[in-house]
């Protein structure tokens, strides 16, 4: 993997890693956000499975 | 409601969502995607901090906005899941003041936002670096030592780091502050004092006793004079204090805590070290992070300061002329904060509120036999300005530090020489 793909994952997987939080805290107080972060983050996988192609 | 901003420079939507999240609510947080936005905003509005990702689509271009945001004086936090040293080698080079990887975690980065807040505050503008220290000192994970001649002031600093650690805990209860002076009691004493016995351990241990360790958990353990803890203490402590487990005495049943530790010394633990008088494993575990108060004579310019203070604690003016005040700082303080304390005592109870350099020199008898003002401040003088309970206090004190000057600071010895019992012994000495 080189570099940029690398370090493209690791901050994708750390955002996610924040995200899967944030649905868990707030799946009550605040199911608007969580369901905005939840779309979000099925782009931010895309992206992965973007980066996992190119990897090929 | 704060009025302070924070600026996110954030391209990622899911991101920016996520950390400002993290942001307690009373900060107003503004986003910027990148350079032309950044320059705008901070244009327009005051930016209390900059919270800078490295991850942006081009890292270079964060590198670029550090430069921006220094330049505008906002100091920056830059966020990352980077690992690459080189970038963030030059991020600090450019005047990062924090660098937080990503995952982020909320309860660092509150401690962050809180010690900057602390930073920015102009209430110890007089003593910046032994401010900028003790926030330090807060936010590292070590246990702290102060160092510093006798009468520097070391307990109330440790006062003063105790309010400021409990700011940046992240659960906002009440935290118990533990102040032991090692040197009141022996060793056996010591020890049962801090791990606490059980009822019938010992001859004399009559009921089940709650060890200061445990007293002192989720907060801060304050060990003063911890340069005369024996070196069989020394070990049992620095066993406690690394397992953050203790057996009290006569118990088999662990007891686990957590706390800030905290110690004081007027000694120098380094020549203890090498003298076979304090283990080298044991200083080291307490000294992680170190701050030394320098002795007053190499602080005088904070003089004006103390003497301001002194007059608002005890609400009556005085006037201190330029010549005077010269002559204060020209002398040598060989007992520091303390002795300054106590000469200030003496100038309000002068009829006079100007203090003229006759004044300071015969208060500081710097004076020739001869040259003196010929006026005493009797004791009549004294109880008619503030009366018999307060002129008792007073001749008490000085008797205490008389005989604790006579012997080196050392407590257990004044305690058995005044025949008093510990009790009251912290009763005169209060904040003295």
């Amino acid at each position: 993997m080189k570099d940029k793909e690398s370090h493209d994952l690791n901050s994708h997987l750390s955002t996610l890693s924040l995200a899967l939080t944030m649905i868990k805290e707030d799946w009550e107080k605040n199911p608007d956000s969580v369901s905005k972060v939840i779309d979000l983050s099925i782009e931010k996988l895309q992206k992965i499975k973007d980066l996992l192609k190119q990897n090929e | 409601m704060s009025n302070k901003t924070i600026l996110l420079i954030e391209d990622d939507d899911l991101t920016f969502m996520l950390v400002s999240r993290l942001i307690p609510k009373k900060y107003e947080v503004v986003r910027a995607k990148k350079i032309s936005e950044v320059e705008k905003i901070i244009n327009d509005k005051k930016i209390f901090l900059g919270l800078v990702d490295l991850d942006l689509e081009y890292a270079l271009e964060g590198l670029d906005i550090l430069k921006i945001l220094k330049r505008k004086d906002i100091k920056s936090v830059i966020l990352s899941a980077r690992n690459d040293k080189t970038i963030i080698h030059e991020a600090f080079k450019i005047g990062a003041i924090e660098f937080l990887q990503k995952p982020l975690s909320e309860k660092i980065f509150n401690q962050i936002l809180i010690a900057q807040e602390l930073k920015s505050s102009k209430v110890f503008n007089n003593e910046e670096e032994l401010l900028q220290q003790m926030h330090q000192a807060v936010i590292s994970p070590q246990p702290l030592l102060i160092t510093g001649e006798t009468g520097v002031g070391k307990t109330k600093s440790v006062h003063e780091f105790f309010q400021l650690w409990k700011q940046v805990q992240f659960e906002q209860i009440e935290r118990p502050f533990v102040h032991v002076n090692c040197s009141e009691f022996s060793e056996s004493l010591l020890e049962s004092e801090l791990f606490g016995h059980l009822k019938g351990s010992f001859t004399g241990a009559t009921k089940d006793k709650l060890g200061l360790l445990e007293v002192a958990d989720g907060g801060i353990l304050f060990l003063d004079e911890i340069g005369t803890m024996s070196l069989s203490m020394q070990k049992k402590l620095l066993k406690a204090i690394e397992e953050q487990c203790f057996y009290p005495v006569g118990s088999e049943k662990p007891k686990h805590v957590s706390f800030k530790l905290v110690s004081a010394t007027c000694e120098s633990l380094e020549e203890k070290v090498k003298n076979g008088q304090m283990r080298d494993d044991f200083f080291h575990r307490i000294s992680g992070f170190r701050i030394h108060l320098k002795p007053l004579r190499e602080r005088v310019r904070e003089i004006p300061k103390f003497i301001e203070e002194y007059i608002v604690k005890n609400r009556r003016n005085i006037i201190v002329e330029e010549e005077a005040l010269e002559i204060l700082k020209s002398y040598s303080w060989p007992g520091n904060i303390r002795e300054l304390s106590q000469i200030l005592d003496k100038l309000f109870l002068l009829e006079s509120r100007l203090i003229d350099a006759q004044c300071v020199r015969e208060t500081l008898n710097l004076l020739a036999p001869g040259q003196g003002l010929e006026k005493e401040i009797d004791d009549d003088a004294y109880i008619e300005a503030y009366g018999l309970v307060k002129f008792i206090e007073k001749k008490e004190k000085e008797i205490l530090e008389k005989y604790l000057d006579k012997n080196l600071g050392k407590i257990r010895k004044t305690i058995e020489e005044l025949k008093i019992s510990p009790s009251v012994f912290y009763r005169i000495k209060g904040d003295m």
